[in-house]
């Protein structure tokens, strides 16, 4: 097949090279004016788990370049047509085959290593240490909003978070029925919401902001409506935000819970000014695995499965 | 944004896809059904292909299906890009959410069930047997009957568009709560849980047929490490087959009983832990993926030694690193779900074997590579085939390695990225693969080769396609954007990337019409590109060494393997062959007996998800009984006379159909 | 491929091929029943306020159980011996024994289960009873299958002889029916021995 005056491998490459950068210019185009998450961290876990993306990707160019420098370099040196000198149909390197076992073994040895410390440094259920006093908070996933419970303040929320600039906020997360997964990208990672199970999650916000969150698991068909706005603010605008909560007149009772745990989707963000005693560990035991099913009319109340226990399994 | 779309709930047009898909089962299967009677194709049919148990003719059925499900597959495609890319801020789009979450649970399910491995077993079935120098596999009867269950599967998810209109609307894997009763009240689950279970007790008699076959059925002198690379990857898919679809069974039966009889496996209540599902599902999904791409990096072993006219280079390394792959694969499962809290200890180790495994496959790309170092690289499609793979599958195994660290991934975990991420694997490590096979065995099965112009046009678009529709994908996981998503804010500025997306399915969907097309003129041109050699390549290994297409019993003499690329050593050599003596060959008679019991099994599993008794008992009763009926029957081979045979051999040039 | 008698110690080729088979079929049945095995375990305690093993098994029942089904595996063993001697009458014999031991194998089981679903300790009630009940359940069925296969075998021997494929089956059932046993063994101990502390 004949390739003169028609598509040449050069001629190829320059082609793709070029739409290449045309590609690139227009995703530029598209995102410079928005914000890209998980590369905007506002939090100190967001900013740690940032920085050791960039430290695997800067590991992984040191493959990727020499396998797309080694792949064109050969692709023109040893094409057919150039009918290069160098042809040896029998040719093995037992010395670049070790090279090519050691070096990918090297660089997964030092990777490893920065897992296995950063894997326990951020691990979700690992509390921050910080003077300042937490804030606690029991979110519950439901069909499909969230339920946000400050305990120690006596309110509740729904699709909406306001919290305090440079306070721990440590979350509690359950869930009423199919499986779905907090997720603040600006703050940190996600860990999962799960019925009968009690999960952790430490955030920490560094600067005021609204930052988005949502839930990153399907749990049916109004899931992608469970996203909330995440209001990050000094601590006297917290204290504030939350005594003037407490005016709401709507309260979290057992029963305004079952009314609310009715499916919903995309529930406009609204609070609860009071809130019962205990309500998360409620929702929590109530799929206890020791625990009588619901229909066989028994009872028992034990503690709920905490899933932080399992982990120093 | 293109407010035509902007009804609420949009159920009219939602109704509308709805029918039209159903419109589209319906109509081709109709069609093809009267076009065989009007043709009066029905008993050539049955006689010729359906009741075959040649591997060849098993295997071309297999990617005839395989090629159909692409097919169906795309068209969700078409349908979730246009979705997501029209679903923003007031509009949304053109499907309702339960809709829309079909939609990608029948895309991600029928691409990795039916076509996926469609393509693995079609190519494995037509090539392994003639590569090791065997007439067929070790158990023939079985292989129709593998066919005929992943048939099977894909007529029963095909046939959920059309009775009931409802397929699993929880993501491809199903996970509980949501898939249990009490959150999936409809038939959706259960069509999807028998679709799969029928086709993976098909995978799982191959995956026994196939380790039998490479153990027993080589010819002699070929050892284990004088067989091809491609055999090899087969025996290491087969052996991932026969440990993990077992654990695939047992899960989807127990979700079953779940959903049938009241049983609280994975149930919220009664004792029941959704997380032991999650936990079997991937212990089984892991392997699963390993299955789909090692077969394509044996692949990949052939065409680069035999187009860069060259030994492959480190053979030994190729299969310790086969080996390692195949062992590693059985621990890492957990890293589909380090999000779901198992602590650091554990989440560390997983994430650790995780990026271990990328050394194994680290080397073979390497050792392709240095397998054209210094060889005559000719450029033919599926060597382009090849150099697409090299270019996304490192970029997206760097995606794996920055998923395998458990922070990095609870930042990444069920984000676009990911998606991009497995795609990126599965479309640019496996299909390219096997595409490249295809077009590189094609003349072997048919006897004339693919127009090569048009082929090398359809893997320029498919690469450009790819790297268009899922370069955004990237950048929008890291944005916040979450998979399965039917809507979004417009103020995230999203939407343009959605629509880049699209466009680049659009050229994936060209790339596809071109490989239509090239099959097309390449059947109305094939008298003038008949391989007359049964060698078209210059290939290296024995099924090279057959006619093409090759006769019913592959070699007439099964052939003694001295060496590596033995083929190749003999061309080198010029050896003359000696004078052949010709004699009678025994070959198993077809059987409809693959076709009855699939057909038991699908009336099976319709009775089950329907509820009704009858039929089930009426199912199992058929299966009884035809197994009976086959075990008194003795009398299952025939003779080609060495007369037949030499006849058969003096011919020796290539035949369509 | 010269067919040879069932007294010569060499089997031929075709006869391998098909025994290889069934010992890999064989591995991923293994494969299956550890899967079962470990949701056994995960859901163990899991007894949602109902009963528990030490409440429901009892240990003496069991106890016969595994005796009758251990003597069906020495059964199946003589009817191999004598099959493999062209022995068909005997070989008749012990596979009626087999198959006598493994129905009340079945029946006693098939007993257990009524009466425990007819107390209120069905396998709706629990995860625990849900993974005991499938678990054993299996076990049962993969009986049931061979007890079936074993009429067929049976009636395959009475019309065609002790010929290749009457033996190759045979020794293909026995592969599956010792392995029933080992499954067993893990049963008895997992779920009834440990159950009961």
């Amino acid at each position: 097949m004949s390739k003169k005056g028609k598509l040449t491998p050069s001629k190829i490459f320059l082609i793709a090279v070029t739409l290449s950068v045309v590609f690139c210019f227009i995703l530029f185009l598209l995102v410079r004016h928005h914000t890209i998450a998980v590369l905007s961290p506002q939090g100190q876990i967001a900013q740690s788990e940032m920085n050791l993306m960039k430290f695997a990707a800067l590991l992984s160019l040191l493959v990727i370049v020499p396998v797309f420098g080694l792949l064109f370099y050969i692709i023109f040196t040893f094409r057919e047509s150039k009918k290069s000198k160098k042809y040896s149909p029998e040719y093995s390197n037992v010395l670049l085959e070790l090279i090519w076992w050691a070096i990918p073994l090297g660089i997964i040895t030092v990777l490893s290593i920065v897992t296995w410390n950063q894997t326990h440094k951020l691990d979700p259920f690992r509390s921050l240490s910080s003077n300042q006093t937490p804030v606690r908070i029991q979110a519950v996933a439901m069909n499909w909003k969230w339920l946000f419970i400050y305990p120690d303040y006596g309110i509740a929320t729904v699709n909406q978070l306001t919290i305090p600039v440079n306070h721990p906020i440590d979350f509690s997360i359950t869930s009423e029925g199919a499986m779905n997964s907090l997720w603040i990208p600006q703050l940190g990672g996600q860990i999962y919401a799960m019925a009968g199970m009690n999960t952790q999650l430490h955030l920490i916000a560094s600067k005021p902001g609204i930052y988005r969150g949502g839930s990153a698991n399907i749990s049916g068909k109004g899931f992608a409506g469970m996203h909330f706005d995440v209001s990050a603010v000094d601590t006297q605008s917290f204290s504030q935000w939350a005594n003037s909560m407490t005016s709401q007149p709507q309260a979290l009772t057992k029963y305004t819970l079952r009314q609310l745990s009715q499916p919903s989707e995309n529930v406009q963000p609204f609070a609860f000014g009071t809130v019962e005693n205990g309500l998360f560990d409620t929702i929590v035991n109530q799929y206890l695995p020791f625990q009588q099913d619901p229909d066989n009319g028994k009872t028992n109340t034990m503690n709920g499965m905490n899933m932080s226990s399992m982990g120093e399994m | 944004m293109l407010s035509i779309f902007s009804a609420a709930e949009v159920p009219g047009t939602d109704r509308m896809v709805l029918l039209f898909g159903q419109l589209m089962v319906v109509g081709a299967g109709l069609l093809i059904g009267l076009a065989l009677i009007y043709f009066k194709k029905v008993g050539w049919l049955w006689k010729n292909w359906l009741t075959s148990v040649d591997h060849k003719k098993i295997g071309i059925m297999y990617l005839v299906v395989a090629g159909v499900m692409l097919l169906r597959g795309l068209a969700d495609t078409v349908l979730l890009r246009f979705q997501q890319a029209t679903s923003s801020g007031a509009s949304h789009g053109i499907v309702s959410s339960d809709h829309f979450q079909q939609i990608f649970t029948a895309h991600g399910t029928m691409m990795i069930f039916f076509v996926a491995m469609g393509l693995v077993f079609g190519i494995i079935n037509l090539i392994v047997p003639l590569q090791i120098g065997s007439r067929d596999v070790a158990f023939p009867l079985l292989n129709n009957l593998s066919f005929w269950m992943y048939a099977a599967g894909a007529i029963l998810i095909n046939l959920s568009l059309v009775f009931g209109g409802e397929f699993a609307a929880t993501g491809w894997l199903a996970y509980p709560p949501l898939s249990e009763l009490q959150f999936s009240p409809g038939v959706g689950v259960d069509y999807w849980i028998w679709s799969i279970q029928i086709a993976g007790i098909g995978t799982l008699l191959s995956g026994i047929n196939f380790i039998t076959t490479i153990l027993t059925k080589r010819a002699p002198g070929m050892t284990m490490m004088k067989m091809p690379v491609f055999v090899w990857s087969v025996l290491a898919a087969m052996s991932l087959v026969a440990a993990a679809f077992p654990i695939l069974t047992v899960t989807l039966v127990l979700l079953t009983l779940d959903r049938t009889i009241g049983t609280h496996f994975f149930t919220t209540t009664g004792g029941g832990n959704a997380m032991m599902y999650v936990n079997l599902i991937w212990a089984w999904g892991h392997p699963e993926v390993y299955i789909l791409i090692l077969p394509a990096f044996g692949i990949y072993s052939e065409i680069v030694a035999t187009f860069s006219r060259k030994r492959l280079f480190g053979y030994a390394s190729m299969v310790y690193a086969i080996i390692a792959i195949t062992a590693l694969s059985f621990v890492v499962w957990l890293h589909h779900f380090f999000t779901m809290g198992a602590g650091a200890d554990v989440n560390a180790f997983f994430g650790i074997m995780t990026m271990v495994i990328a050394i194994p496959t680290g080397v073979k790309v390497f050792n392709w590579l240095f397998t054209m170092y210094r060889g005559r690289i000719n450029f033919a499609s599926p060597m382009i085939w090849f150099i697409g793979f090299v270019i996304t599958f490192s970029i997206g195994g760097a995606a794996g390695v920055m998923l395998g660290v458990p922070p990095i991934d609870f930042q990444l975990h069920n984000t676009l990225f990911l998606v991009a991420h497995f795609h990126t694997m599965i479309v640019g490590g496996a299909l390219f693969g096997y595409f490249a096979g295809i077009v590189y065995w094609f003349p072997k099965v048919f006897g004339f080769k693919l127009d090569e112009k048009l082929g090398k046009l359809a893997v320029y678009l498919w690469i450009a396609g790819f790297i268009c529709a899922f370069t955004p994908l990237y950048i929008l996981g890291l944005m916040g954007a979450t998979r399965r998503l039917d809507h979004y804010d417009a103020s995230l500025g999203w939407q343009g990337l959605f629509i880049v997306a699209g466009v680049g399915v659009l050229i994936i969907f060209a790339g596809v019409g071109v490989q239509l097309l090239m099959f097309y003129k390449s059947i109305r041109n094939r008298k003038k590109n008949i391989d007359k050699t049964g060698d078209p390549w210059n290939g290296r290994t024995l099924e090279w060494a057959t006619s093409s297409p090759a006769p019913v019993y592959n070699f007439a003499a099964i052939p003694t393997v001295t060496d590596r690329d033995e083929f190749y050593r003999v061309k080198q050599l010029k050896l003359k062959l000696p004078k052949r003596k010709f004699s009678a060959i025994e070959m198993p008679n077809n059987s409809p007996f693959g076709i009855f019991m699939a057909g038991w099994a699908l009336m099976f599993a319709f009775s089950v998800i329907w509820h009704f008794p009858p039929t089930i008992i009426l199912a199992v009763l058929g299966i009884v009984i035809t197994f009976l009926v086959r075990s008194f029957n003795d009398n299952t081979t025939y003779l080609i006379s060495a007369a037949e045979v030499e006849a058969i051999e003096n011919k020796r040039v290539g035949a369509l159909l | 491929m010269t067919k040879v008698s069932p007294m010569h110690k060499e089997i031929d080729k075709e006869t391998a091929t098909s025994l290889l088979g069934f010992w890999v079929y064989m591995m991923t049945d293994c494969i299956l029943f550890a899967s079962l095995f470990a949701v056994f375990i995960v859901l163990k305690n899991n007894t949602a306020g109902g009963s528990n093993g030490a409440e429901l098994f009892s240990l003496p029942f069991v106890l016969m159980q595994t005796l009758i089904l251990l003597t069906s595996s020495f059964t199946s063993g003589l009817a191999m011996l004598a099959a493999q001697r062209s022995r068909i009458k005997d070989t008749f014999i012990w596979l009626g024994a087999t198959g006598i031991l493994g129905a009340s194998f079945l029946a006693l089981e098939i007993n257990e289960f009524t009466k425990l679903d007819h107390s209120g300790s069905s396998w709706r009630t629990s995860g625990f009873l849900s993974s005991y009940f499938t678990l054993v359940g299996t076990h049962g069925l993969h009986i049931t299958v061979g007890l079936l296969w074993l009429a067929g075998i049976l009636f395959y021997i009475y019309k065609k002889g002790l010929n290749e494929t009457s033996v190759k089956r045979l020794t293909m059932f026995s592969i599956f029916w010792h392995f029933l046993d080992v499954v067993w063994i893990f049963i008895f101990s997992v779920v009834y021995l440990l159950g009961v502390n």
